[in-house]
């Protein structure tokens, strides 16, 4: 079998910016003229609503600005489907599928079952397309993730020896293969950096690699005129007063975010990727943002 | 300037239960804290249930680390008063599901590898835990009067509707008549075929292996007396939630994912019948009115360190102008609708957190000047 592609996990808290980023790496990874497929899992339809256009089961072109990515969404269903067509005969596999009580009870009651179906779906569609040269992850959110990469440790040692356990071995070592990583995405503020140190803990306590902590919507700290000016011509002592502020209280923010990405570096012992917040108004450009994050 | 429309709310005679629902990242839990210091202060008897706030929203409330158990919050001038908790969602599954069978059973069924993974990753059981919480708490309060509002920051999630969904996914997974199958139990006039049934018993132990399906079986049997006992009170609190006395607001943040989380629960609220009270969008950039062509004069005339004020305000417009355009699709349901204001200082404590919801600015609908 030839090497398999990298595959880049990307995850981080709800609201931070996680799709933005996932896209912007595989147009960063595709700008190098590789072929890139974005995956998502359990759709809440992230790529569909930050591309403006279907993502389904089979990688597809996406409507990106410049056209050369590929989606893929990835259920629990089509996970089930593909793994009973690798592990058993066609005609049982097809059999069990046509059930929807069986089909939902089996992805969700055994515990990591449902997870190790899903990785596993992703992995293997590096096997059914072998022209793919990249796949990023849009992974679930942080608070999920060590459940999530950690299901095949568990389910391995729960089901020695069946088949799902072989499924969950080899679905950890293609985890832990050197062509994966899983980058952690936050924001430079309290809630979400706390949870990103402890998903860089989670993933490392696994023995997976962490590729890049990236910092999204970073200020740039203002410049404040020491002294503050008198208001200009027409504009009121109040309104001048309150404009101000407004440059105060962002220098102050933009300070405190100073603080928290030492923090995070300090913690994580990594340097973190910083992603400007966009210019307000022209929205997020994912192919843009692609420039900044460098080679991760 | 206070929040006129969350005070009325607040201010209602019959509300006994007020829910934040939203989507992650919003500032849900802030806010349904913001929501109670405020209550109390309005002379109400709160508690407030959250299931994961930060540390410092916790020293916010001056306490150490949220308890699990109802814990008194001091409100410097409230009229009323302020109880506080961490909802234990694991403590609280085990008490649902163990408090089913006897103590050997119990210690069998904590090591039973479904029940962990159903207490610890299922994504129903926070949901599920929240609202037998909110039954319980109401049983409380109405028995004693110890309270005559509780607070629910609802489970952190990545869909708003998760806490709609949560609790039928788990009653859901109890009524599969696959679970009846594999505890060899009558099946029901609508059950499966018997060589479905067959099957579907040959599947689970294919896929699953021996030792697995063994402990599936024994789990089985306890969830299922469990859930039953639990969808009894669940009616009970859907009942309630769907009343009066119920008022759910739906939170987002201005920029496009939030805003279609909120407008898809907001959809939702309507066709399950609950009570929608009103949107707030946490987290505007606060900017001052000045009229455009005084502002373009201004820049004209100005020198460099006025000019950097300026070019800083027009930066602020231009953000302000996006998070309108983001948040205009919730426009279309005319639902009563608060914007609040970023803290660039965050919430430090029991004072900030009412000043919260003293810097709202609050309108009728968005899309217009603040």
């Amino acid at each position: 079998m030839p090497p398999r592609c990298p595959l880049h996990i990307v995850t981080g808290k709800g609201g931070v910016g996680k799709t933005t980023i996932a896209l912007a790496l595989a147009h960063r990874l595709a700008g190098e003229g590789a072929r890139v497929v974005i995956a998502e899992v359990e759709g809440r339809g992230g790529l569909a609503l930050a591309t403006g256009g279907e993502v389904g089961p089979e990688p597809a072109p996406l409507t990106t600005p410049r056209g050369e990515l590929q989606g893929v969404e990835i259920d629990a269903r089509a996970s089930l489907a593909g793994y009973l067509q690798r592990y058993y005969r066609l005609g049982f596999a097809a059999d069990l599928l046509q059930m929807d009580p069986l089909v939902d009870f089996a992805t969700r009651i055994a515990p990591g079952l449902r997870d190790i179906l899903l990785i596993g779906q992703v992995t293997h569609l590096r096997d059914n397309h072998p022209e793919i040269d990249a796949l990023v992850l849009d992974a679930p959110p942080s608070g999920r993730i060590g459940a999530f990469l950690g299901a095949g440790e568990a389910l391995a040692e729960l089901t020695d020896g069946s088949p799902i356990a072989e499924q969950a071995v080899s679905v950890m070592d293609d985890l832990r293969d050197p062509g994966c990583r899983i980058h952690v995405v936050t924001l430079l503020d309290e809630l979400p950096l706390t949870e990103a140190v402890e998903t860089v803990q989670v993933v490392r306590g696994l023995g997976l690699a962490v590729g890049a902590v990236v910092a999204n919507r970073c200020l740039t700290v203002p410049a404040v005129p020491d002294p503050l000016p008198p208001p200009p011509a027409g504009i009121t002592a109040a309104q001048w007063s309150a404009m101000i502020a407004e440059l105060i209280a962002e220098a102050e923010t933009a300070r405190g975010q100073t603080a928290w990405h030492a923090l995070l570096e300090h913690r994580t012992g990594q340097d973190v990727v910083r992603v400007p917040e966009a210019d307000p108004g022209a929205g997020v450009d994912p192919a843009l943002l692609a420039e900044l994050l460098g080679s991760l | 300037m206070t929040a006129p429309l969350l005070d009325a709310l607040l201010h209602r005679p019959h509300l006994r239960v007020l829910l934040c629902v939203g989507t992650g990242g919003v500032g849900k839990t802030t806010l349904s804290a913001a929501l109670a210091v405020r209550a109390a202060l309005l002379g109400r008897r709160v508690v407030v249930v959250t299931i994961d706030p930060a540390r410092r929203l916790a020293q916010a409330m001056g306490l150490d680390g949220l308890a699990h158990e109802p814990t008194p919050v001091h409100v410097p001038g409230a009229n009323g008063s302020l109880d506080a908790m961490m909802l234990d969602v694991r403590h609280a599954f085990d008490q649902a599901l163990i408090g089913q069978v006897s103590v050997e059973e119990a210690d069998r069924i904590r090591a039973n590898p479904f029940y962990r993974a159903l207490a610890e990753t299922f994504s129903g059981t926070q949901e599920y835990v929240a609202m037998e919480k909110i039954g319980e708490l109401h049983r409380l309060a109405a028995g004693d009067g110890r309270w005559d509002l509780i607070v629910v920051d609802t489970p952190p999630s990545a869909s708003a509707l998760d806490f709609l969904d949560g609790p039928n996914r788990l009653e859901a997974l109890a009524h599969n008549p696959l679970l009846r199958v594999v505890l060899g139990l009558p099946r029901g006039p609508f059950g499966f075929l018997d060589a479905g049934a067959a099957l579907a018993t040959r599947a689970l132990d294919t896929i699953l292996g021996g030792r697995l399906f063994a402990d599936l079986r024994t789990f089985l049997q306890v969830f299922e007396r469990a859930v039953l006992a639990f969808e009894s009170n669940a009616v009970e609190t859907r009942r309630l939630l769907a009343s009066e006395a119920a008022a759910f607001l739906a939170v987002a943040a201005p920029r496009p994912d939030p805003v279609a989380e909120a407008a898809a629960l907001v959809q939702r609220l309507g066709e399950e019948g609950l009570p929608l009270s009103g949107l707030v969008v946490n987290q505007v950039s606060p900017v001052v009115d000045v009229p455009p062509d005084l502002l373009a004069t201004a820049e004209l005339d100005a020198d460099h360190p006025q000019r950097q004020v300026l070019a800083h305000h027009r930066r602020n417009l231009a953000r302000v102008r996006a998070e309108r355009w983001a948040i205009e699709p919730l426009e279309r349901f005319r639902v009563p609708t608060t914007l609040i204001a970023r803290q660039p200082g965050g919430v430090n404590d029991v004072e900030s957190l009412a000043a919260l919801l003293g810097g709202l600015e609050q309108q009728a609908s968005p899309g217009r000047d603040v």
